[in-house]
């Protein structure tokens, strides 16, 4: 409990005005105590790092420039227990692919990938949302009409049908599947926004800035979208979740990225034809892909009740 | 003795009318008003009798199926400006008067947005609707207003007040929309019935008071700014305002909240401050606080408050001057020892008389009987008349004129018109 305390000090220990620190501490204090989070953020937290550290890992190349055939389908140097002959493998913890490359190292790699994608999808998106949105459910009229109308046209096909007609369109590519799934994701973030600002902009609140004198911009952003913020925060966490899967989809079928450049959805794909003999190349992606979406779903369903007021008193 | 002090705000004839699908629905029906320098008016009325639409109207904020229609709010304007555009009215009104019927109906056709919110379809009104709403005597504002605007040619650039009076340009209702939200905030302020939720529930007081310095005042410097701050909530008489300024609304108590309402208000010493029911949401002890307070804080910057309320109680302790609405019309306008003494209105003494008195046991309250008249039907006379205990013939006619009884002392009722222009029909 100490240790959680003094880590809130040092985690708000940035400038903060006035009672926003409090207000931060409060919600850290309370995010600590929700279980969802702290697995949720635990596993998240594991993934970026490993992400980020994967240059400087001791870990294999995981495009190397060479292939060995001796190294094709080795499996994990501790599956001996389960019967495997490991005489010839030399500490692949996740065994190696049909190719001969580490498997481990190309998860890590993947994650890289993986999250970088869904991370920047999501950012672009959450822009693109939120202005439309906001612009939308703020003004109301033929401006909300022509808006929610092509929302609603997005909101129509699935996600992933669309992201998968453009990204086949665009070609594959790192920055084309960022984009096929910014286009195909940003109708989620408005449709909320939307609904949130409509809401808001009927308290009185906004009445009271505006006839203080404050433009229509300046509530727009300054007091409209504030208030708007813990529902977004929530989506968005989940819409990593969402991205990652569309990405590995993606890269599953063929448009996503690609190779050699790692990916979980490819991984995949790859180890199908040799799910009988070496079933450790496709299950290992497997079972961090999942893990990361588990992650990042608990994430998001614990910032809920965290954020949301009314379930503070609740235990969950 | 009024006409000598300065005008700080003027409505005449103001109307604002709301187009629904259902019909029209007209809020405020011609209100004439009057706030000086230094002065605060109460305005008194029940439930929807157009007391807030009155507010929201002088700041233009109306909202959105309603549009004002007619009527000038004159702000600021100095005195001079004032006696031109008096004189420049009635030469108007006599120029209005002395045209044949035939040409009357054309004006009213061609200026006045009556029956719908566009001049276009005004224009396509039949004959029998503008015969109806023809006034045989004073010209309609929108007449008026065009008359002016042609006279304002006429007159050379270097006659400033002379421009100034024909054009209007101390009409708020002719400001631009970038003027109009100068004026918001900066000269007329407003502080809202229920101080729970007109705060921004994210940000800590001292953000919202220096969103609004910052917006009006353009001081950035923040420890100027906090400086700043703590005045405004040590003038509101806040016990420790640097503890309070980094509090969220939340953890306020109701009378705090209303405190910083009207600190956010007066952060620009504005000309005029409007208070829509400041106190309903507060309990009793903390209504008295913020009276006195408002009162206090009226006399010490001598700026001008126009309360808005339904609690006589609270006008009689606060307020100089009293105007008591009735479905969208100012039936009365008297000082407030001479409403409380003498109301000339059937309206006025029914509210008096059933206002309880304390140490009185009465085994039934006494009422008005009856309900507001449907404000989407047009009356043609007294909206009053049917809970009058005094109708008569009249009433149902024609509408009262607002006539000055006494010095000061103005009522819109036939009881005491009559003998003047009771056969104005």
């Amino acid at each position: 409990m100490r240790l959680r305390k003094s880590l809130n000090d040092r985690l708000i220990g940035w400038k903060m005005a006035g009672g926003a620190k409090e207000a931060v501490a409060n919600m850290l204090q309370r995010g600590g105590r929700n279980k969802m989070v702290v697995i949720g953020f635990s596993i998240v937290l594991l993934m970026v790092i490993l992400a980020l550290l994967a240059p400087i890992l001791p870990i294999a190349d995981p495009t190397p420039s060479e292939l060995h055939p001796e190294d094709q389908t080795l499996p994990p140097h501790w599956w001996e227990r389960f019967g495997y002959n490991v005489s010839k493998g030399d500490g692949h913890w996740f065994g190696t692919d049909e190719l001969g490359r580490d498997v481990f190292s190309r998860v890590i790699w993947g994650a890289r990938v993986s999250l970088m994608v869904a991370t920047l999808a999501v950012f672009f998106s959450l822009i693109i949302g939120v202005l439309l949105g906001l612009t939308a459910g703020y003004f109301g009229g033929k401006v909300d009409y022509v808006i929610a109308g092509t929302i609603d046209l997005f909101w129509t096909f699935p996600a992933f049908l669309l992201a998968l007609a453009f990204a086949a369109a665009l070609g594959g590519s790192l920055t084309n599947v960022i984009l096929a799934i910014s286009i195909s994701y940003w109708a989620g973030f408005a449709r909320l926004m939307r609904g949130q600002a409509l809401s808001v902009r009927e308290r009185l609140f906004v009445e009271a800035s505006r006839a203080l004198g404050a433009k229509n911009i300046r509530i727009m952003f300054a007091h409209v979208l504030p208030n708007c913020l813990a529902p977004l925060i929530v989506w968005a966490s989940i819409g990593v979740a969402d991205a990652i899967t569309i990405e590995s989809s993606l890269s599953f079928l063929g448009v996503g990225t690609q190779p050699p450049t790692p990916s979980w959805g490819y991984m995949l794909y790859r180890g199908i034809p040799y799910l009988e003999e070496a079933p450790w190349v496709a299950t290992f992606p497997g079972i961090v892909l999942l893990l990361t979406i588990l992650g990042f779903n608990l994430l998001g369903d614990g910032l809920r009740d965290v954020l949301d007021p009314r379930m503070k008193g609740m235990r969950r | 003795m009024t006409s000598d002090r300065k005008h700080l705000l003027e409505i005449k004839g103001l109307r604002t009318q709301f187009f629904l699908q259902e019909g029209v629905v007209t809020a405020l029906d011609g209100i004439d008003l009057a706030v000086f320098e230094k002065e605060s008016v109460g305005i008194v009325g029940e439930t929807g009798c157009g007391k807030s639409m009155t507010a929201f109207s002088v700041l233009r904020l109306v909202p959105s199926p309603g549009k004002i229609t007619a009527g000038n709010i004159f702000f600021m304007e100095p005195p001079e400006v004032r006696q031109r555009r008096m004189l420049l009215e009635a030469e108007a009104n006599e120029w209005y008067k002395r045209k044949p019927l035939a040409e009357k109906r054309k004006l009213v056709a061609a200026h006045e947005i009556r029956y719908s919110g566009r001049k276009k379809k005004a224009k396509k009104m039949t004959p029998v609707a503008i015969d109806e709403i023809v006034p045989p005597e004073d010209a309609p504002t929108g007449i008026v207003r065009n008359y002016l605007m042609e006279k304002a040619k006429t007159i050379p650039a270097t006659d400033k007040i002379g421009r100034d009076a024909a054009l209007c340009s101390y009409d708020l209702l002719t400001k631009t929309v970038d003027q109009m939200r100068a004026v918001r905030g900066q000269s007329v302020s407003m502080i809202f019935q229920d101080p729970a939720t007109a705060l921004d529930p994210v940000f800590t007081v001292a953000y919202q008071l220096g969103e609004v310095i910052s917006l009006h005042q353009n001081i950035y410097d923040r420890a100027a700014l906090d400086k700043k701050i703590e005045q405004m909530l040590q003038l509101v008489r806040i016990a420790a305002p640097k503890n309070v300024m980094k509090q969220y609304p939340h953890e306020l108590s109701g009378g705090m909240k209303q405190r910083v309402m009207i600190a956010i208000a007066l952060s620009c010493s504005p000309s005029l401050l409007i208070a829509d029911e400041p106190t309903t949401a507060l309990d009793v002890t903390i209504q008295a606080q913020i009276l006195n307070l408002l009162r206090d804080l009226m006399r010490t910057t001598g700026s001008s408050m126009m309360l808005i309320t339904h609690n006589l109680g609270v006008v009689a302790e606060v307020c100089d001057r009293i105007c008591v609405m009735y479905a969208g019309r100012i039936v009365e306008d008297a000082e407030t020892f001479e409403l409380f003494a003498n109301p000339k209105h059937p309206y006025t003494a029914g509210l008096l008389a059933a206002f309880p008195k304390l140490g009185e046991r009465k085994d039934e309250l006494s009422v008005i009987r009856g309900t507001v008249p449907n404000l989407m039907k047009p009356f043609p006379g007294c909206p009053f008349v049917e809970r009058c205990d005094k109708a008569m013939e009249v009433c149902r006619k024609t509408r009262p004129s607002h006539v000055e009884v006494s010095p000061g002392h103005f009522v819109s009722c036939h009881l005491w018109t009559r003998g003047e222009d009771s056969d104005v029909s």
